[in-house]
């Protein structure tokens, strides 16, 4: 790549209280997540609502096995963080699905890049270019709605520098 | 000869400056053979202006419930999906019989004689136009509407090398060059689908607003890189093709879901091959836009197949035109203003064209795949039919 410069998460910092580290992946670490959008509304009001039910797969991430949560989007807010079954034919609309090598190098640029990951680690160039990173829908239509409101996802996961993350090893 | 004609009584010849007045003529012709109407509103109005009486009848409003029901707020605000639960305002006839201004649910019955009839409101039927998604989606678009001066880091696109570069102001060119038509095909069947589909024409003026805010944001991309470059006669083509489509079905078809899908997919890859922030921002918040248009698409077309009397047939004339329409959209991207700066842009330099070109076959089956998982979704079966090769016809990419 000729030049690669950092996206910019146009975020104002969120005034939160520090919740000292959380583990990912984890349901806490989700609700963690969610706690800064909504410090953050603003941005996302200025996005634009999303109305999505929305899956994040680790394939390894429950001792080898997979851990999977569902996230249900709705208007400028997350209203459920539920963990779910990783199969398929749970799936809601979409979902995310990688190892936990790939959610931990994504999770560490962002972080190390203050919310603005290097080019390489966006959603959409992971889904497109990264052979362990796919995007999971039952069909096209719902697969679609990721590409409908990719701002408000890339920006979910640009606010997780906010938080101190561990990994489960 | 007895005519009395000499030069200083010569009419002047017609200059150069057009005249309106043949147009004029033809106005004030339709507005006299109106008369007696006109005239009637008039009398009427001004006998009881000039009795210093008022008429006060328009605030019976029995005939339509006012005031029995009121709409629910949902949490985002009042929606057209909130106000549509109010009887009489909601329900949305079969085939639509008003051709004039009057808003569905309001008192017209009374009034239908004195009103003119719009001869140019022909798609009358709902499954020409109506998609189970069409409400959500105009919301949505009202909610993510972006603005290209204020939200794009214009400083960030320079400092590119002239390969790269290039490539990104031809593939903004081309960009340009399509967008607008996506703009001109809903425009021109807005003003032909009637009023009572409201919320089919509200969506419509969002598409208009979302193509030409990507032509602007690719224009000013393309001068900001360098300049705009070459212009793409195949895709002149096939954008002709697209406005001359035999109806709106077809046209959403060829449009909507073909044409915007594949234009989705170069956004993707645009956000995956830019080389600068400002162009991943263009393409993530361009693709967002893209994919409500491409919704709409999918979903209208199957309202249209599930809802036509005589399916079988409806189908086939589709496949039909699919057939053609395959060839458009094929024949269009085969353009070396396309898929050449995308190659080199995928490459990541002109020395590596060849690899981003069996990069780009990669990406092409993907495309088309998903092109028939939305033609699988609106239940037309294209599988066995598609005229479009699940691999690209030049070498690298099928052994890549
Ligand atoms: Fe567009
Ligand atoms: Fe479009």
């Amino acid at each position: 790549m000729a030049i690669v410069k950092n996206e910019a998460s146009a975020t104002a910092t969120p005034q939160m209280a520090d919740p000292g580290p959380v583990t990912f992946p984890s349901q806490a670490w989700f609700e963690a997540l969610v706690a800064v959008m909504r410090d953050n509304v603003a941005r996302y009001k200025q996005l634009g609502y999303a109305d999505c039910v929305m899956q994040f797969t680790v394939t390894d991430g429950d001792a080898g096995k997979p851990w999977s949560i569902r996230l249900t989007f709705d208007t400028y807010d997350v209203t459920g963080i539920t963990l779910a079954s990783a199969t398929r034919e749970d799936i809601s609309d979409f979902a995310f699905e990688a190892p936990l090598c790939v959610w931990k190098a994504v999770i560490e640029n962002t972080a190390k890049n203050h919310g603005r990951p290097d080019h390489e680690f966006t959603l959409n160039y992971l889904s497109m270019r990264e052979p362990q990173f796919t995007v999971a829908a039952e069909d096209q239509l719902r697969r679609d709605y990721l590409f409908r409101y990719k701002q408000t996802m890339q920006q979910l996961i640009n606010d997780s520098h906010h938080l101190k993350t561990e990994f489960r090893q | 000869m007895g005519v009395d004609v000499t030069v200083d009584k010569l009419k002047p010849l017609p200059g150069d400056t057009p005249s309106n007045a043949a147009a004029l003529d033809k106005y004030e012709r339709d507005f006299q053979s109106h008369g007696q109407v006109w005239g009637e509103i008039l009398q009427k109005n001004f006998e009881r202006l000039s009795a210093g009486s008022y008429s006060l009848q328009w605030m019976n409003g029995e005939a339509n419930g006012w005031g029995s029901q009121k709409p629910k707020i949902s949490s985002r605000g009042l929606t057209y999906n909130d106000i549509n639960r109010v009887k009489g305002s909601g329900e949305i006839d079969e085939v639509v019989s008003w051709k004039s201004f009057a808003p569905r649910g309001s008192i017209r019955e009374p009034y239908k004689n004195m009103m003119p009839v719009l001869e140019n409101y022909d798609v009358l039927h709902k499954y020409d136009v109506w998609s189970d998604n069409v409400m959500p989606l105009y919301e949505e678009a009202v909610a993510r509407q972006w603005s290209a001066t204020r939200d794009i880091p214009w400083d960030d696109v320079n400092g590119l090398p002239e390969d790269l570069a290039k490539a990104s102001c031809q593939l903004s060119t081309f960009l340009t060059e399509v967008e607008f038509a996506a703009g001109d095909f809903p425009a021109k069947w807005l003003y032909r689908i009637p009023q009572d589909f409201l919320e089919v024409k509200s969506f419509m003026a969002t598409q208009i607003m979302d193509e030409a805010r990507h032509q602007e944001v690719f224009r000013k991309r393309a001068l900001m890189g360098g300049g705009l470059m070459h212009a793409t006669p195949g895709f002149e083509w096939a954008l002709k093709s697209i406005l001359d489509a035999p109806n709106h079905v077809m046209g959403t078809f060829l449009l909507n879901l073909l044409g915007e899908g594949l234009v989705l997919s170069i956004f993707r890859s645009g956000e995956m091959i830019a080389k600068t922030h400002a162009d991943k921002e263009i393409f993530r918040l361009c693709m967002q836009d893209e994919a409500r248009h491409v919704s709409y698409g999918v979903l209208q077309f199957k309202y249209f197949l599930d809802n036509h009397p005589n399916r079988a047939q409806a189908e086939e004339e589709l496949h039909r035109f699919a057939d053609l329409g395959e060839q458009i959209i094929m024949t269009a991207f085969s353009e070396a203003t396309v898929n050449e700066p995308v190659a080199i842009l995928l490459g990541g330099g002109l020395k590596n064209i060849d690899k981003g070109m069996e990069g780009l076959g990669k990406l092409w089956t993907v495309f088309i795949e998903e092109y028939l998982q939305r033609c699988d979704r609106a239940g037309f079966d294209r599988r066995a039919r598609c005229t479009i090769p699940m691999q690209l016809p030049w070498g690298g990419s099928v052994a890549a």
